[in-house]
């Protein structure tokens, strides 16, 4: 029931969001960002539901990432065209929105099984939680950062192109502190006291690690002058096509002990 | 000198390896790596995997491929931070240090790592309750107890082992381990890895010796191979009762399956008697690079936090203005 109204209100959000990018109807595409935060509370709730039938929190799988990810890029949407209008470009909270609906559309495909269960031995850590929340938090910020960058390299306007490369730097620097300490910091920390090693180079841990230094070289690039900013805005997103990789194609393409379906 | 040590400290050679380090991941990720050599025969064409042999690409992250540019990495890094550093300094006017303490987290978690390959050792020992190990220092370490907890549907919830560490066979501490709850035991450090049920059955040959017989072992009979597959709960009415399988096997296909209980014949074999342990599966680690690696991610987190708090406040400035 809640799935389907959050699937309803993505699709009405989408549709006011393309319509005003052809015809701007006064300030109709804020009704479409309140959706987006409608959206975020109902998977959130259902997280909170799942949480409270495992009695842990609800970060257990795919099914129960996939939720939390896309609710997050819905709230964040809603915050950066809140509280940074100056910032915000609705193409780019387009690309955002599809983002997220794609991931929320996941949780209705055989990569990811709704079926509630209680986690692991391995699983049962508080390190768990602020491993795979601040992840996905910094991942988040890294789709605005992804949006920004396809309008950079499609955007024609030189004074446009200057307000989203600084939407692009400052999503791509918030996302990057953010998933540096969820995903390096507390990911190692979990897994000395889980397996007695900070770091194996498992597979999902190497490519995690790729992700995050092409972000590093992201915002190494930026220092050097003659770089042209579309290479930036490549390198962003090559980084956050790493990101998507990292999540899925490393759960079901290689064997690592991160794989929890 | 002064020009190599410019090129040392550059931008340009960070971005370069920075690069280097990428591509090299992406294919050592995809690569298997420490598989034995056929392994790289069977699956990749052979010149392929001549290359990936011979460049140590199978053992990436032990070899000079790895330890050279990442060798580099750190010298490109620590001059870089104290160039930078002194700049800080030296400015009027904010400072910001929150990059500077981010790459000295980083450097002193490369030093941790190096430490960390030179010093770690891991041990790991399956115990059933009341099997010992010995840890050095005249120290031992023995299984009291080994609980496998489980939910309603029948899932595994916690593994739990108390232990007691001996020391001149005197018991001088009782702990529990769980996984993410390891036991300290100075330097060493004590996990919850894993566990096995031990099925063991006993046969009484024709003459009455006794034959122990371990899950997986068996013995051959005409051209196939009788193994000892387990022991399987089987209901009897309301109750569940233990059985033992043994399975017949004719190279790789299963032929046959027995059910027996204790007094029935197999061949020229009478089942006596089984066991069914429960053990646990636990490592015994000695790793002296985990206190710079610490030290490495609280540096690197306060850096972390420096860079975010200054983030917010120019962002906040920037508006105001």
């Amino acid at each position: 029931m809640m799935s389907t109204f959050a699937l309803i209100l993505f699709i009405t959000s989408l549709f006011i969001q393309i319509t005003f990018i052809f015809i701007k109807i006064g300030n109709i595409k804020n009704i479409a960002y309140y959706f987006l935060l409608v959206i975020s509370g109902i998977l959130l709730a259902e997280l909170t539901m799942r949480s409270i039938a495992i009695k842990f929190v609800a970060l257990t799988n795919i099914y129960e990432s996939l939720l939390f990810f896309s609710a997050i890029i819905c709230l964040l949407i809603f915050i950066f065209n809140n509280k940074a209008k100056e910032m915000a470009h609705p193409y780019i909270n387009l690309i955002g929105t599809v983002i997220a609906f794609t991931l929320f559309a996941l949780t209705s495909s055989p990569i990811a099984s709704d079926v509630i269960k209680p986690p692991v031995p391995a699983l049962q850590s508080h390190w768990l939680i602020l491993h795979v929340s601040f992840s996905f938090i910094g991942e988040s910020f890294f789709v605005l950062g992804f949006g920004a960058a396809i309008m950079y390299l499609f955007s024609k306007n030189e004074e446009r192109k200057v307000h989203i490369d600084k939407l692009m730097y400052t999503a791509i620097t918030l996302g990057y502190i953010i998933f540096t300490v969820g995903a390096l910091i507390f990911g190692a920390v979990w897994a000395q006291f889980a397996w007695g090693r900070f770091w194996a180079w498992d597979p999902k841990e190497t490519f995690a690690l790729i992700t995050w230094l092409i972000y590093t070289l992201y915002l190494h690039f930026r220092f050097i002058k003659k770089i042209d900013n579309k290479i930036t805005a490549i390198i962003v997103i090559v980084g956050f096509l790493m990101t998507i990789f990292t999540f899925f194609g490393v759960n079901f393409l290689t064997s690592s002990v991160h794989s929890y379906k | 000198m002064i020009k190599l040590i410019t090129f040392l400290k550059s931008m340009k050679l960070a971005v370069i390896l920075i690069s280097y380090l990428i591509f090299s991941f992406i294919l050592a990720s995809i690569i298997p790596q420490n598989m034995p050599l056929d392994y790289y025969e069977n699956i990749y064409p052979g010149f392929v995997s001549w290359i990936i042999v011979k460049s140590h690409y199978n053992s990436f992250f032990t070899s000079l491929l790895f330890l050279i540019p990442i060798t580099v990495f750190f010298i490109n890094l620590l001059l870089c931070t104290i160039s930078r550093f002194r700049k800080e300094i030296k400015k009027e006017g904010k400072r910001n240090f929150g990059p500077d303490i981010i790459h000295l987290g980083i450097l002193i978690i490369l030093v941790g790592g190096l430490i960390s390959f030179l010093t770690r050792t891991e041990e790991f020992a399956y115990l059933g309750p009341g099997d010992s190990v010995d840890l050095p220092g005249n120290y031992q370490l023995r299984l009291a107890s080994f609980d496998i907890l489980k939910y309603n549907d029948d899932s595994i919830k916690d593994w739990i082992s108390t232990v007691e560490i001996l020391q001149y066979n005197t018991v001088i501490y009782t702990g529990e381990i769980e996984v993410n709850k390891p036991l300290s035991l100075g330097v060493y450090k004590v996990y919850q890895n894993s566990y096995q049920i031990d099925a063991t059955v006993y046969l009484k040959k024709e003459d009455d010796k006794l034959v122990k017989v371990k899950k997986g072992q068996g013995y051959k009979k005409d051209g196939t191979v009788i193994i000892f597959a387990g022991l399987e709960e089987i209901k009897d009415g309301d109750t569940l009762t233990k059985k033992v399988v043994f399975e017949e096997w004719d190279n790789t296909k299963r032929i046959n399956k027995k059910i027996l209980d204790i007094n029935d014949k197999i061949d020229k074999y009478t089942v006596h008697n089984f066991s069914n342990r429960k053990l646990s599966g636990l490592s015994f680690i000695l790793d002296l690079g985990i206190y710079p690696v610490w030290t490495g991610l609280v540096v690197f987190f306060l850096g972390l936090a420096w860079t975010f708090m200054q983030k917010i406040g120019v962002e906040a400035t920037a508006k105001r203005s």
